[in-house]
């Protein structure tokens, strides 16, 4: 089930309604359990299956590990980590090496067959949360969780089930022990930030994607300023479509007495590409770091291994997104951006090599830094969106060099591509109150009504899943 | 602000406070309807209004109304008398008529009305002194030939003189016989001989005459679509109209928009390489010939030039179709001219698409206003050469 789904709409008026008039904390929970499962087998029933046993899996082998012996603490997460990144890997990687083998070794199709395996939605959210419990229970952060339909609870719960932001257990589980507080301002937050949210998937990602997909497939004859503004135009689909999400899910969260971590954080205003991520994907970005590049040594190995930590982190946060060789480069491409970023900036060797930019006012510094940003992250949104690594070079190469072609202009993606400037250049210069939206002002429901009406007027007849759905 | 459940906090918020806040959701709700009502009016396509008539047999487009297209293209069309787009009141004076037949391409809502094939037309004859004679578009979208052939003479009886009807074809699909693209059209069909159906006839439903309710022109008057359409909407969820509710099983996604692939279809070398309905097609043209005096002219437009997977198509994949088709033409004294050699020369000339719009996709689509006036060359330049057939005296 989508959030922009009318189906959607009927299953949270009846949660709410549900939560709302069972009073008793495990009532609600429960029902919530069950709502969750109905959401995810919504979308096919056979996976709900799968969550359940990625689930039981995990909250059976991190319970054995209170009290026992390091040796079987080890081998118990050793045991999580190759059944969830099992699964993970027979649905989602399976054919990619397989295919991968076959080129490198020039092997007949035949010699080695692929198989037809439908992703299940939302593997790669479930199978990162579920893991963060069994590791922090490992290392002793976190204590067990005591009751099965809590951790269920935790992994299943529909918001942020099947696109994230990723929860960590240390954050949500400590919820689910006291009764939620539902009052007018959480419903009014949670409301606000699921228009918003809502706004940004249905108006403005949907209709961006009838410019951007079209961009894409015919790439090789459009003109390079089109190419441009189809990459551009890109990076605001990207961003709307999957902050989009999580604001919805934050959002009805909020709404239901549950708080989740901000998920984006205006990652088009960063300065440097460090900067970029730790506003992009947060609850990703903050995974990764916590599991997979403090664990390989982080910054404590010395300078070469920390740029090694991180162009193998990256690279390993690319493949999350997509057994393909385009997601591998995009990852491949921020991790040599972000060890260049700390070589540059002297963060381990403590000599800024940036004797240039150090003269330069402030204000221009950042601008610099912004552009560069930009550029670095618009060329690895080439190889994120295209089918091959092929067509984004050859994408690369006609921005490059501004070639000929057949011109397209896009008026709602122009219109929107300025309005998205203007409103982060308001942002920075310090105008983020102008963008609040209270409660008791008129300008609050007004705005909020107006994004209502436009989702509906302008609603996209052909049917756009979210993005991160794919991931 | 109070307590929805739960655990309950004191709510201290007094009365006054609460009734000014709600004041403000009002006020801020009614903002937002006016809100909407300015952009939908601006940005959003029409609603168009139909009415039943008499002399047709069947419903047309309300004579008057006005239809907004913004989906594909920009343009306010007006609708002439007997529901017919862009087409003014000296036109349809006018002692001699050239009526062009067609589906959405001659409709031609994507276009401004001066920009429609047959008013360039009009223009490009404006100079010729002794003709007095207007070009009509009667063009609906999904309409066929089968339905040109029972409309040519319901139209020749209110239009008057006709001295030449042209029908224009996207591609040779409608021109095969079986086809069922569904909508409300009349059919071509092979079984149990060959023969054309009108679409009211005993077997299908007969169209139910209309008239506009005070509603529908207020809506049409002062641009009220979007609350229209909302109301319809919301009919529908409350109908529980096409919701699935019970659990299901996925299916890999294609990730082809189905619009996109229509307009590609003809691009496929599989559909270019069918077997030309030789009998069908004497058939048809015999019928068509057979149900006018006026001479008729096909102006056939090739699905090419396209973008197909980034690739540029020039190479017509229906040609040896369309030279069987006009070589029957000839035979049966029928005119023919095709746009192939002027599309690729505009694109080579231009490097624009005569189809496509920015605001959907410049290289397929409609006709834009260039397409348009491409077609309107191609039948002017046929009448220059065809005077004599045209105007016999």
């Amino acid at each position: 089930m989508l959030f922009t789904q009318i189906e959607f709409f009927f299953f949270l008026a009846a949660v709410f309604a549900a939560v709302l008039l069972v009073r008793n904390h495990r009532a609600q929970k429960a029902i919530l359990l069950v709502a969750s499962y109905y959401f995810y087998a919504y979308w096919d029933w056979r996976f709900a299956g799968l969550l359940l046993v990625c689930t039981a899996v995990n909250y059976w082998l991190a319970g054995r590990m209170e009290g026992s012996s390091p040796v079987r603490r080890k081998l118990l997460v050793t045991v999580a980590l190759v059944y969830s990144l099992g699964v993970l890997g027979l649905f989602k990687y399976f054919n990619f090496f397989v295919d991968s083998f076959r080129t490198m070794a020039g092997v007949a199709p035949d010699a080695a067959s692929t198989l037809d395996l439908i992703l299940p939605a939302g593997i790669s959210f479930y199978t990162f949360q579920t893991l963060s419990y069994t590791i922090d229970v490992y290392r002793g952060n976190l204590r067990q969780c005591l009751r099965f339909s809590d951790f269920a609870l935790f992994v299943a719960f529909f918001p942020q089930l099947v696109a994230g932001p990723i929860v960590r257990a240390s954050e949500f589980l400590p919820q689910l022990e006291t009764p939620r507080n539902l009052s007018w301002e959480r419903a009014y937050d949670g409301f606000r930030q699921f228009v918003l949210g809502l706004f940004k998937k249905v108006f403005i990602a949907d209709r961006l994607a009838a410019f951007v997909d079209p961009g894409f497939e015919n790439a090789a004859a459009l003109s390079g300023l089109t190419l441009w503004i189809v990459v551009l135009a890109y990076a605001v689909q990207i961003y709307c479509d999957f902050s989009g999400y999580s604001d919805m899910a934050i959002g009805i969260a909020r709404a239901m007495g549950y708080d989740f971590t901000r998920n984006f954080d205006h990652p088009y205003l960063a300065t440097s590409i460090q900067d970029f991520w730790r506003r992009w994907h947060i609850s990703l970005s903050s995974w990764l770091r916590d599991y997979l590049y403090v664990p390989l040594g982080g910054n404590r190995l010395g300078r070469f291994r920390t740029y090694l930590n991180l162009f193998v982190t990256m690279v390993l946060g690319g493949l999350w997104h997509g057994a393909n060789w385009t997601f591998v480069i995009w990852g491949a491409w921020h991790g040599i951006a972000l060890a260049l970023d700390r070589l540059l900036t002297g963060k381990d060797t403590g000599r800024s090599a940036r004797p240039l930019t150090r003269k330069l006012p402030g204000f221009f510094r950042s601008l610099l830094g912004w552009a560069l940003t930009m550029i670095i992250v618009l060329v690895g949104w080439v190889f994120f969106r295209s089918p091959d690594v092929n067509t984004a070079l050859s994408i690369l190469a006609r921005m490059a060099t501004f070639a000929s072609g057949v011109a397209w202009y896009h008026p709602f993606t122009l219109g929107v591509l300025g309005g998205i400037a203007l409103y982060h250049a308001l942002l920075a210069a310090g105008k983020s109150a102008w963008f609040e939206l209270k409660p008791d002002t008129v300008r609050g429901p007004a705005i909020l009504f107006t994004l209502i009406w436009l989702v509906i007027a302008f609603y996209p007849r052909e049917f756009q899943p979210f993005i991160y759905f794919q991931f | 602000m109070g307590d929805l459940s739960c655990s309950r906090s004191p709510d201290f918020t007094p009365l006054k406070q609460k009734m000014r806040i709600l004041g403000k959701w009002l006020a801020g709700g009614l903002l937002s309807i006016v809100a909407i009502w300015i952009v939908t009016s601006v940005f959003s396509d029409s609603t168009p209004i139909e009415e039943w008539s008499e002399p047709l047999g069947r419903n047309i487009l309300a004579p008057g109304s006005t239809y907004q297209e913004r989906r594909e293209g920009w343009a306010t069309n007006h609708i002439g008398e007997h529901g017919l787009f862009g087409s003014r009141p000296e036109d349809l004076a006018a002692p001699s008529k050239i009526v062009i037949w067609g589906d959405s391409f001659v409709e031609a809502f994507h276009v401004e009305d001066a920009s429609k094939m047959h008013r360039q037309l009009t223009g490009l004859r404006q100079g010729e002194t002794r003709i007095k004679s207007a070009a009509i578009a009667v063009g609906e979208r999904f309409c066929s030939i089968a339905d040109y052939r029972f409309r040519i003479p319901d139209y020749e009886a209110v239009l008057g003189d006709v001295k030449l009807h042209v029908i224009h074809l996207y591609s040779l699909e409608d021109t095969f016989p079986d086809q069922y693209p569904g909508g409300r059209i009349s059919l071509f069909l092979t079984e149990p001989t060959l023969h054309l159906e009108k679409y009211d006839n005993e077997f299908r439903e007969i169209e139910t005459p209309v008239s506009p309710g005070r509603a529908r022109l207020l809506i049409d008057q002062y641009h009220l679509q979007f609350f229209s359409r909302l109301r319809t909407s919301l009919t529908k969820v409350a109908r529980l109209n096409g919701l699935r509710f019970a659990p299901g099983i996925a299916q890999k996604s294609t990730g082809d928009p189905a619009a996109h692939r229509a307009w590609n279809r003809f691009l496929d070398p599989a559909w270019g390489s069918a077997e030309p309905p030789v009998e069908a097609w004497r058939f048809l043209l015999r019928e068509l010939d057979s149900t006018t005096e006026a001479p008729i002219l096909f102006v056939y437009a090739p699905p090419t030039p396209a973008l197909a997977d980034g690739q540029l198509v020039l190479e017509n994949p229906e040609k040896n179709l369309a030279d069987h088709f006009s070589s029957l033409c000839k035979e049966q004294g029928i005119g023919f001219v095709s746009l192939e050699e002027p599309f690729r020369r505009f694109l080579s000339e231009t490097g624009r698409f005569p189809k496509g719009f920015h605001n959907s996709r410049p290289w397929e689509g409609h006709y834009n206003a260039d397409g348009h006036r491409l077609v309107a060359e191609a039948i002017y330049s046929w009448i220059q050469e065809n005077r004599h057939v045209v105007h016999p005296d």
